[in-house]
């Protein structure tokens, strides 16, 4: 181990005290977590030569708390790698507020309601039937070009009716914002900040899903869902105040989701559209991104699974800071996904895949990659 | 000496096993539980966490320890899946939404008495075990 940052030391010290020491009159409450190990086999691309080699997935926590009849706080942390060394996230925050059975009202950090995936899945790999998640759907700090987490307030209501049940979500919270050197000598691609400490202004994103349940066919969900947030995109590389030093892009990211998940059948769908207003462009600039999974239990063990994954970027001033789109040129990539995950028993699952990337940037690759992936 | 003991120890452990397939399986709830009789959806949406109160009670369901026979039994008979499957499905549940998954309770004697503590308390107990219990009420029955 090279280096060890600690961003949350003193809040996961804290809290290991608390789970070791017994408080009089208090009740300890059960560390939960996930974690994972994976062997990566890629071949050359055009910025990385052939490589293999083992990896720590994210080691991820999670205590859940009832506090009183009605509230209920969950907490999740990863230790993860980026590279250097480790560092300590705090992923999620979330105190639940449950207003009856159908309404609750939640505040602190979640993942955003877009799509099926992100709420579905968090950082746990035991969680979904593949090894990772669809590229586009990456975390902030790997890449990722959704807002994959909301720091604000989260109302969720449902309602059962005659056809089945509807589920309205409403989250309002900090914007994301991006900065770091986008053209200067150490230009990179920059993380997208959901401004866990604040917002970068005055503009609050909104996210809204619906989403339908229908009783005639169990298992099966259907949703619609969008996103509008001022992304305010800071290069660090330029003056203060001069030309392209802040830029202001007016986003609106929608889609749909499909999921049927019975009679051992997995699938998921998820369409992603970007419609980006940059401040000084003559034109919105339109994305899109989508995924289909299919997998299907055999037994009661083995589950083979297939899944398509499409981007179209356009090069415009979010997805260049990201660093998706490169030199001024849009991007489409495609992976293509097969394999089969072996579940142990319930806490732990056997994955091996093979993925055919076609990627205007990286090229045509070939990768596979084995998991063992582990609750506990 | 040792084989009465061992003959007694298996006859026992075979009775205890065998009374939650051959008994009639009863839901019960608090005395004062705000309801009257639950029908097999409803408990299902309580023991996986869909349902939380009935009015302002918030509703306490008691399962029992992994591996015991009436747990899995009530989860093939009123949940229609196996104990692995729902330990999996809150394991899922409380990572995505928080909450608390039902408590588990060591014996049905132990999960009589933790819902007479509370006015939301829930369990499932043979029937011969309700008879003579006093602060609960049956409010759902599967016949064997």
């Amino acid at each position: 181990m090279k280096k060890l940052t600690w961003r949350l030391g003193g809040a996961l010290i804290a809290l290991s005290l608390y789970l070791v020491l017994p408080a009089p009159d208090a009740q300890a409450f059960k560390l939960n977590g996930f974690g994972d190990v994976t062997f990566d086999a890629s071949e050359r691309t055009s910025s990385e030569p052939d490589s293999n080699g083992f990896a720590l997935g994210a080691l991820d926590f999670y205590v859940a708390e009832q506090i009183s009849d009605r509230l209920d706080v969950l907490a999740e942390f990863v230790i993860e790698s980026p590279g250097d060394g480790f560092v300590v996230d705090l992923e999620r925050l979330q105190a639940t507020y449950s207003l009856g059975n159908n309404h609750k009202v939640r505040a602190g950090r979640f993942h955003n309601l877009l799509g099926y995936w992100n709420l579905a899945f968090h950082h746990g790999a035991q969680l979904h039937t593949t090894i990772s998640r669809p590229f586009f759907l990456e975390f902030e700090d790997e890449s990722g070009v959704v807002p994959t987490h909301m720091i604000g307030l989260w109302w969720n209501s449902r309602m059962n009716t005659g056809m089945g049940r509807v589920n309205i979500g409403i989250m309002v919270g900090n914007g994301s914002s991006i900065k770091g050197d986008l053209t200067g000598s150490n230009a990179g691609p920059a993380e997208l900040n959901p401004g866990s400490s604040g917002d970068s202004d005055r503009d609050k994103a909104i996210s809204a899903k619906l989403n339908f349940e229908p009783s005639f066919m169990r298992g099966a969900e259907l949703g619609i869902y969008g996103n509008f947030s001022r992304v305010n995109i800071t290069d660090t590389a330029l003056a203060v105040g001069a030309p392209g030093y802040l830029t202001t892009v007016e986003q609106f990211i929608w889609g749909v989701d499909v999921v049927y998940l019975a009679h051992n059948i997995e699938f998921m769908s998820e369409v992603y559209n970007w419609i980006n207003d940059t401040q000084g462009a003559t034109k919105e600039s339109g994305s899109v991104a989508a995924y289909g999974q299919l997998g299907y239990l055999i037994g009661e063990r083995t589950t083979p699974y297939i899944r398509y994954e499409y981007l179209d970027a356009t090069a415009d001033a979010y997805f260049n800071a990201v660093g998706m789109t490169v030199g001024g040129l849009d991007r489409l990539k495609t992976v293509t996904t097969v394999g089969v995950r072996y579940d142990i028993n319930y806490r732990s699952a056997l994955k091996a895949e093979y993925r055919a990337i076609d990627d205007q940037v990286d090229g045509a690759v070939n990768q596979g990659a084995v998991q063992w992936s582990f609750a506990f | 000496m040792v084989k009465q003991t061992l003959v007694l120890v298996l006859g026992m452990w075979l009775l205890g096993t065998t009374a939650a397939w051959a008994d009639d399986l009863v839901v019960v709830v608090n005395e004062n539980a705000p309801v009257q009789n639950l029908t097999a959806e409803e408990i299902k949406n309580i023991y996986l966490g869909e349902k939380g109160f009935w009015g302002n009670t918030k509703i306490s369901p008691v399962g029992y320890q992994d591996g015991a026979a009436l747990q899995a039994s009530f989860l093939d008979r009123v949940l229609s899946v196996s104990e692995n499957v729902y330990k999996t499905y809150w394991i899922k549940r409380i990572f995505r939404e928080g909450g608390m998954p039902p408590d588990k309770a060591g014996s049905v004697d132990d999960a009589l008495r933790m819902v007479t503590q509370h006015s939301g308390g829930i369990t499932f107990v043979p029937a011969s075990k309700v008879a003579g219990a006093s602060g609960i009420r049956e409010v759902y029955r599967m016949p064997n």
